[in-house]
C-alpha cells in the first residue's frame, strides 16, 4: 500500500500524541493520588485523548476508499473519534473548574446543569452516523462538511471558551492565590486546532497530548515539594515560600510551630492534625521532627484555636507535642519576618 | 466606695442592674465590669464595657455597654476605675451610645465627644421577618442545613476559617464560644466538601431575644448560600418563635448598615447620642 504524504503526516500527528499520552498516562497511574477530582479528570483527559490519536491514526493507516465495502468501520471509527475530542472538551471544563474553585461538590452541583449539553454533545456524532448532517466522507475518501458543521464546532468549542472565560474572571479577582496556569493547556490546544483548520492535518489531537503534559509537568511539580511520610510540604517549598514574601505576594504575618517528640511518630501526627489544618495555610515539615503552619493572618483568635485543636488532637492521638507561635508586629517587612523565624531556625535547627 | 471587678462567677450578684442578658455575657472574654458597692456589699453602681479588636492587629476599642450609679459621684468613681482599666489592656478609644440625654451630658463632662445619630442597634420583631423577600417554604438545597449535625470539629474549621479573612461578624470573641452559645436550629449553614462555608449564626439570649450576629459565605456559591440561608432561618423564626419576640441586629460595620437597608426598608434605629473619647 502506497502512503499519501497527507496520509503520512496525520499518522505522524497521531502516533506523536499517542506516544505522549501512554507515557503521561503511565507516569501519572505511577504517582498521582487518584482520590482527587483533579487526578481523576486529567487521566479521563489523557484516556479520552489516547482513544482519539488510536482513531485517528486506524483512519490515517487505513486506505478506506479501497475498500467500500467496510466504509461503515471507518464512520463508526470516526464517529468514536468525535465523541472522544467532545468529551475531552466537557472534561477541560470541569478540570478548569475545579482548579479555580478548589471544590468537589461545587464542580458536581455544576455538572447536572451541563448534563444535558454534554449528551447532546455525545450524541450528536452518533446523528451524524446515521444522517451524515454534519459531515460526510465521499466518494474519493476526502472529508467534506455540511453548512451546520461550523455550528456543531461552535457548539463544541464553548465549552473551552466557557474555560477560559472562568480562568481569567478567577485570576483577576484572586490575584495571587492561584498556583494553577490555564494557558499552559490552552495555547498548545489553540494552536493545535488553529493548524488543523488552515491545513487539514490532524494537529488537534497532538496540540492537547502537549497541553495534557504540561497539566500532569504542572501537578508533577507541586508533588516535588510534598513530604512523602506526612503529606505536608518539604523544606524545598520554604524557597519557593521565601520567594512569594519577598516579591510581597504573601504577607506571612504569622507561623506556628509543632514540635513532636519522637521523630518516628510524623506519620501519625499528620494523621492526627490534618483534619483542624486550615486550606487557607501551608503546613511545611522543616525539620525531622518540627513542623510549621504558616498563615496571612495575625488574628490571635484563630492562632488560639489552632493550637488548641493541633494539642487536642495530639493527645487524643497519645503524641507529645509542643505548640509555640509568634506573630508578626504590623511595622516589621514580611521578608524580615520569614528570615528571623524560618530561615534562622531551618540553619540551627 | 468599693470598686470591685465584676466576674463571670459573680456577675449573677448584680442581675437587678445589669439584666439577665448581660449576666450571661460576663462570662465571655472580652466582657468586663465594674461594680461600686458600699461596705455592705449593696450596689450603688455598675459599668459594663466591651473590648473589641483585642486579638487583631488594630487599636483597641472599648465600647461601653451600660454606666448605671446612683449618684454622679458613683458614676465618676466607676469611669476613674474604668480608665485604668482601659489604660492596662491598651485600649485607644471608648466610645458608647445612649438615648438618654443625662448620661449623654454626664459622658461629655468626663471628656466624651458627642454627636446625635441613628442607633447601630435595629429591634424587630419576627412578625417583621413575614415582609421580607424570602419565599415562604421554599425547598432549599440539601447542603443548606441548621447547626444541629455539623461537628465541633466543621464548626472549629468553620472559625478558623472566618478568623484568618478577618471576618468575625459582631462576634469578637468568635475564636473562644462554643458551638452550643449559638442557637443551632435556627442558625444555618451551608456546607460543601464536607466542610461549612457559610453561616448565618443566632444567638438567643436568657431574656428570649433573638441576636444575629455573623451572616457570612465563601466559595463559589456564596451568593446563592448567603440567600438560601437567609430564607431557611427566616422560615425558622416564623414558624417556631411567637411574633412578638424581639429581634436586635447589631449593624457594626458599611455592608450590614445597607443590608438591613435593603432587606428591612422602613425600619430605623432608635435615635441616640453617641460619644467617643482617645484614652
Amino acid at each position: 500500500m502506497e502512503f499519501s504524504a497527507e496520509m503520512i503526516i496525520n499518522i505522524d500527528l497521531n502516533a506523536a500524541a499517542l506516544l505522549f499520552m501512554v507515557g503521561v498516562l503511565v507516569m501519572a497511574l505511577r504517582t498521582v493520588s487518584m482520590q482527587d477530582m483533579r487526578s481523576k479528570l486529567l487521566i479521563n483527559l489523557i484516556v479520552m485523548a489516547i482513544l482519539e490519536a488510536v482513531c485517528g491514526l486506524i483512519l490515517s493507516l487505513v486506505d478506506w476508499t479501497a475498500h467500500p465495502d467496510i466504509t461503515i468501520i471507518s464512520s463508526l471509527i470516526d464517529m468514536v473519534l468525535e465523541i472522544a475530542l467532545n468529551l475531552q472538551l466537557c472534561c477541560v471544563f470541569f478540570y478548569v473548574m475545579y482548579e479555580v474553585y478548589k471544590s468537589e461538590d461545587y464542580v458536581r452541583r455544576k455538572f447536572s446543569k451541563f448534563l444535558i449539553p454534554i449528551v447532546i454533545l455525545v450524541c450528536l456524532p452518533v446523528v451524524n452516523l446515521f444522517t451524515s448532517f454534519f459531515w460526510y466522507v465521499d466518494a474519493d475518501g476526502a472529508v467534506q462538511y455540511t453548512f451546520v458543521y461550523l455550528a456543531y464546532n461552535i457548539f463544541r468549542y464553548l465549552f473551552l471558551v466557557a474555560a477560559v472565560i472562568l480562568y481569567i474572571r478567577f485570576k483577576s479577582r484572586e490575584k495571587n492565590a492561584q498556583r494553577f496556569n490555564m494557558w499552559l493547556l490552552v495555547i498548545p490546544m489553540f494552536l493545535g486546532t488553529l493548524a488543523e483548520a488552515f491545513t487539514g492535518y490532524g494537529a488537534f489531537i497532538l496540540g492537547a497530548a502537549i497541553g495534557y503534559t504540561n497539566l500532569y509537568m504542572l501537578i508533577a511539580n507541586e508533588m516535588g515539594y510534598r513530604d512523602h511520610e506526612s503529606g505536608f510540604y518539604n523544606p524545598y517549598y520554604l524557597s519557593h515560600l521565601y520567594k512569594l514574601v519577598d516579591n510581597g505576594k504573601y504577607q506571612l504575618s504569622s507561623i506556628i510551630t509543632y514540635q513532636i517528640a519522637e521523630e518516628g511518630e510524623v506519620g501519625k501526627f499528620a494523621d492526627a492534625i490534618r483534619s483542624v489544618l486550615p486550606d487557607e495555610c501551608d503546613t511545611i515539615r522543616t525539620d525531622a521532627d518540627r513542623f510549621i503552619t504558616v498563615s496571612e493572618s495575625a488574628d490571635r483568635g484563630y492562632i488560639f484555636m489552632l493550637s488548641e485543636d493541633v494539642a487536642a488532637m495530639s493527645e487524643e492521638a497519645g503524641l507529645e507535642v509542643s505548640v509555640e507561635s509568634v506573630t508578626r508586629n504590623k511595622k516589621e517587612i514580611p521578608a524580615d519576618f520569614f528570615i528571623d523565624h524560618i530561615r534562622l531556625r531551618k540553619q540551627g535547627g | 466606695m468599693n470598686m470591685i471587678e465584676i466576674t463571670k462567677e459573680n456577675a449573677a450578684d448584680f442581675q437587678e442592674l445589669l439584666g439577665e442578658d448581660l449576666v450571661s455575657d460576663m462570662s465571655r472574654n472580652f466582657f468586663k465590669g465594674l461594680a461600686a458597692t458600699d461596705d455592705g456589699d449593696k450596689c450603688h453602681g455598675v459599668l459594663v464595657y466591651e473590648l473589641l479588636e483585642v486579638d487583631s492587629e488594630e487599636d483597641t476599642k472599648s465600647r461601653i455597654r451600660l454606666l448605671k450609679g446612683d449618684s454622679e459621684e458613683i458614676k465618676a468613681g466607676l469611669q476613674d476605675e474604668y480608665r485604668k482599666a482601659v489604660s492596662e489592656s491598651d485600649v485607644e478609644t471608648s466610645f458608647f451610645e445612649t438615648s438618654e440625654k443625662d448620661m449623654a451630658s454626664f459622658f461629655e463632662k468626663i471628656g466624651f465627644s458627642n454627636a446625635t445619630g441613628e442607633s447601630k442597634e435595629l429591634s424587630i420583631t419576627v412578625a417583621d421577618l413575614a415582609k421580607l423577600p424570602v419565599k415562604r417554604n421554599a425547598k432549599l438545597p440539601d447542603y443548606i442545613q441548621g447547626l444541629t449535625d455539623v461537628s465541633v470539629i466543621q464548626y472549629r474549621n468553620f472559625v478558623k476559617k472566618t478568623l484568618i479573612r478577618g471576618n468575625k461578624g459582631a462576634v469578637e470573641d468568635l475564636a473562644y464560644l462554643p458551638l452550643n452559645w449559638f442557637e443551632r436550629e435556627a442558625s444555618s449553614c451551608s456546607i460543601s466538601d464536607d466542610k461549612i462555608d457559610g453561616v448565618m449564626l443566632i444567638r438567643k439570649t436568657p431574656s428570649g431575644e433573638l441576636h444575629p450576629l455573623l451572616y457570612t459565605a465563601f466559595g463559589p456559591d456564596f451568593a446563592k448560600s448567603l440567600g438560601f440561608m437567609l430564607t431557611r432561618t427566616v422560615n425558622y423564626a416564623l414558624d417556631n418563635y411567637p411574633p412578638e419576640t424581639r429581634i436586635v441586629i447589631y449593624r457594626h460595620n458599611k455592608k450590614v448598615l445597607e443590608l438591613t437597608h435593603k432587606l428591612l426598608t422602613g425600619h430605623k434605629g432608635e435615635d441616640v447620642i453617641t460619644g467617643t473619647r482617645n484614652e
